[in-house]
């Protein structure tokens, strides 16, 4: 072992400052939560962003359906407004009049049910 | 009292506070080890909580076939190895001042510090670079680094000496 070689040998130093175990144990365990932590959450935004790219994904090969949710017609559906009014608003069907007749006549208006009744007979009449 | 290897026995059973025992076991030795390298007991310390917390993760795949110490010296060298790495880049890119381990030492009659010396074994390839700090900081025997390192004992002794003859050229250069 020449010169040089023990010069090195002898920086090794005697002694190093102490270290109080309890309080590196302490550092490491938190260390090593704060790891477990992290990983947690790393997990959790994996799935998160995998389950968010997979429903993007799943619908790209989708065709795209026109799911019209408002009417291309300018008729109305039921033609009530004025201009395409056909029918009148009392034009109802034959049962109706009656229970309506039978109502008036239970009520004690006797005339006003032949008014009625007779009404409806002349706006038929006129239709035809 | 157990060994190394049923502390580890226990702790791979889920016996946390066997790690534990581990740690306080080797905590000094290991400290010491980098502190002979930094001279600067909070990065040694800061070394030291690296080469547990990746024990701490390991260790529940540790096979048996090697000695726990082997196994920890191992770590201990690939831990400063990056380290060193680190402050050469550090060093390099002037981002910070390296941590002053530079005191002079009287012994040395002030050829070179310890700085120039581990700034130099820094310098050096990294397996002759790992038998060194072997030698210098845990004094190790030869049988022993061959053991850690996987080389022949033949060839620890060749970069040992091809080290230490780099080093001399370059200290006394400076």
């Amino acid at each position: 072992m020449n010169n040089f070689e023990q010069k090195i040998l002898n920086m090794k130093s005697s002694s190093h400052p102490n270290s109080d175990s309890d309080q590196f144990l302490s550092k490491l365990h938190g260390r090593i939560e704060e790891s477990e932590q992290n990983k947690k959450t790393i997990m959790t935004s994996f799935i998160m962003i995998f389950v968010i790219g997979f429903l993007s994904w799943s619908q790209l090969g989708v065709s795209i359906k026109e799911n019209i949710y408002y009417s291309m017609e300018i008729e109305d559906y039921f033609e009530t407004d004025f201009w395409t009014m056909s029918i009148d608003s009392l034009e109802v069907d034959e049962s109706y009049t009656e229970d309506l007749a039978y109502f008036l006549l239970d009520e004690g208006d006797l005339w006003e049910a032949v008014d009625l009744l007779n009404e409806i007979k002349m706006e038929e009449e006129i239709s035809l | 009292m157990q060994n190394d290897h049923e502390l580890i026995q226990d702790y791979q059973n889920g016996n946390l506070s066997a790690f534990d025992e581990i740690v306080r076991r080797h905590l000094s030795n290991t400290i010491g080890f980098f502190y002979n390298i930094t001279r600067d007991q909070m990065a040694s310390e800061d070394l030291a909580q690296d080469v547990f917390y990746k024990l701490y993760r390991h260790l529940k795949k540790f096979r048996f076939e090697s000695a726990f110490t082997t196994y920890l010296y191992r770590t201990n060298i690939n831990t400063v190895n990056t380290w060193l790495t680190r402050n050469k880049w550090k060093n390099f890119l002037h981002l910070e001042d390296a941590p002053d381990h530079g005191e002079l030492d009287t012994s040395l009659e002030n050829e070179w510090t310890r700085k120039e010396l581990w700034d130099a074994i820094a310098k050096l390839p990294k397996k002759q670079r790992t038998v060194v700090m072997m030698r210098i900081a845990q004094n190790l025997p030869y049988k022993e680094i061959s053991e850690i390192t996987g080389m022949s004992v033949g060839s620890a002794k060749v970069n040992y000496h091809h080290a230490v003859s780099s080093l001399k050229e370059w200290l006394s250069d400076e």
